[in-house]
């Protein structure tokens, strides 16, 4: 009897057993594969909002963001 | 059109007025406002400081509904006070010119920074409230007060208890090539800043009253992306964690499962072991009829396991999104989000079948070493 042959009546004789291998590495692949999905996903967003907000530094300057002493009157 | 009455207060109208020295400054950079109508400055403008401005489109001079257009011109007195006496709540009029703008374009704020509250609360004024002029053409009033009224700021103080008039740049926007650029501008800016901080303490210029004066904010996009998104890094983490868990579990549960099932067959094993069978056939006997069922999973979920994501990330990236839009930033987050979809693509199958039947290969090594462990005399002997 060939390799592969014995290989398939192998599964088939024994439905329950390659049934439950079959279900497990699916529920878990399934996981797998979301997760790797939500990953690739989140990566996605993220470098589009780095690229959005691009390569920028703002110096901000506390003296004149709370000045109250701007005396030069416009009417 | 002139400004006549102004319903505001003169110091609010004044302290609204902000110099640019880019045709894209950086409230529309930063989509703070947008040109509803007529333009931005040009190179020219800018450097010559002609007498434009940009002011909000719903900018109501006077109180009479009088709508601003575009080119326009709006005449505004430059009028310089004595200082306030006990009786008179304005002191005597020292000086005073008309000056005559053009009025290039209108602009109005986008609608995610309208509301905002917080940003009304600098003498600066709401950002919808700003009247845009070049640089330059602020520069010259400023000599011109200076060139009209030539007393030494001190004695201003000394006259008024305030200085006349300061002028003073609200933020600097460096704009980097690239993003890796940040981490050597950093450091080097700070640098910059401490030394700047330094010598004004050597010349006794800042003492500590006025040490808050040069408490400088230098914020990056990359500190800004930090604190606006929090929750994808953490949606990251959990996705990350949840996978590397994955495999984990799946290596160690397809490990006990496989050597359940052997031990189960080990009779069998025996006796092809004792009929003569060798043992890399066994051994690629088990190999391919795991392959064989793992692989159709790992086919199946392919598609189940986008299913299962894309009903998760509905919920899941919804939590990432701010709950009230309260600044550009958030706006564009959610943007991003809504408009973000699930790919299937080459990457994602690969990646699946690659750390699929890694999974699968490692889980497959300890009953491989079961299987040549074997002894078929010992095995025909207990059954």
């Amino acid at each position: 009897m060939s390799l592969l042959k014995r290989v398939w009546l192998s599964i088939i004789y024994r439905p329950i057993q390659s049934l439950l291998l079959f279900l497990f590495t699916l529920l878990l692949a399934n996981v797998m594969a979301g997760s790797y999905t939500i990953l690739q996903t989140t990566t996605t967003i993220k470098q589009e909002i780095k690229d959005q907000f691009g390569a920028r530094v703002t110096v901000q300057y506390p003296a004149f963001q709370s000045s109250n002493n701007v005396s030069l009157f416009f009417f | 059109m002139t400004f006549g009455e102004l319903n505001q207060d003169a110091y609010t109208l004044s302290s609204r007025l902000t110099g640019v020295n880019e045709a894209e400054f950086i409230n529309l950079y930063e989509k703070d406002i947008e040109i509803v109508a007529g333009r931005s400055f040009t190179e020219q403008e800018l450097e010559t400081g002609a007498n434009v401005l940009i002011l909000n489109s719903a900018y109501d001079q006077s109180g009479e509904h009088t709508p601003i257009e575009v080119g326009d011109q709006l005449h505004l007195d430059m009028t310089i006070y004595a200082p306030p006496t006990q009786t008179e709540q304005r002191g005597e009029q020292l000086y005073q010119e008309q000056i005559s703008f053009e009025v290039i374009g209108l602009h109005d704020t986008l609608p995610t920074v309208r509301d905002l509250a917080a940003e009304c609360g600098t003498s600066f004024g709401c950002i919808e409230e700003r009247i845009f002029m070049p640089n330059q053409t602020l520069l010259s009033l400023y000599q011109k007060v200076k060139t009209e009224f030539p007393i030494e700021e001190k004695d201003q103080e000394e006259m008024f208890g305030q200085s006349l008039i300061q002028l003073g740049v609200k933020a600097s926007l460096f704009v980097l090539d690239t993003a890796e650029s940040l981490s050597i501008f950093e450091p080097q800016a700070k640098e910059a800043i401490q030394n700047t901080i330094h010598s004004l303490k050597e010349d006794d210029l800042i003492d500590e009253e006025n040490d808050w004066m040069v408490q400088f904010k230098l914020v990056t996009s990359d500190q800004h992306y930090q604190s606006t998104a929090e929750t994808i890094e953490n949606i990251s983490l959990i996705a990350k964690a949840s996978f590397f868990g994955s495999i984990i579990a799946m290596t160690s549960i397809l490990t006990v499962i496989i050597l359940l099932f052997l031990r189960d067959r080990s009779k069998e094993m025996g006796l092809l072991r004792a009929l003569g069978e060798r043992k890399h056939r066994l051994l690629g006997q088990i190999l391919l009829e795991v392959s064989i069922i793992t692989i159709l999973a790992l086919s199946l979920s392919l598609i189940t396991g986008q299913l299962l994501a894309n009903q998760l990330a509905t919920s899941i990236f919804q939590t990432a999104e701010p709950a009230a839009i309260t600044s550009t930033s958030d706006q564009m987050i959610t943007t991003i989000i809504d408009s973000t979809t699930i790919a299937f693509d080459g990457q994602y199958v690969f990646m699946v079948y690659l750390v699929g039947i890694t999974t699968i290969l490692l889980a497959i090594i300890f009953p491989m070493i079961y299987l040549l462990k074997l002894n078929p005399k010992k095995i025909l002997m207990k059954h």
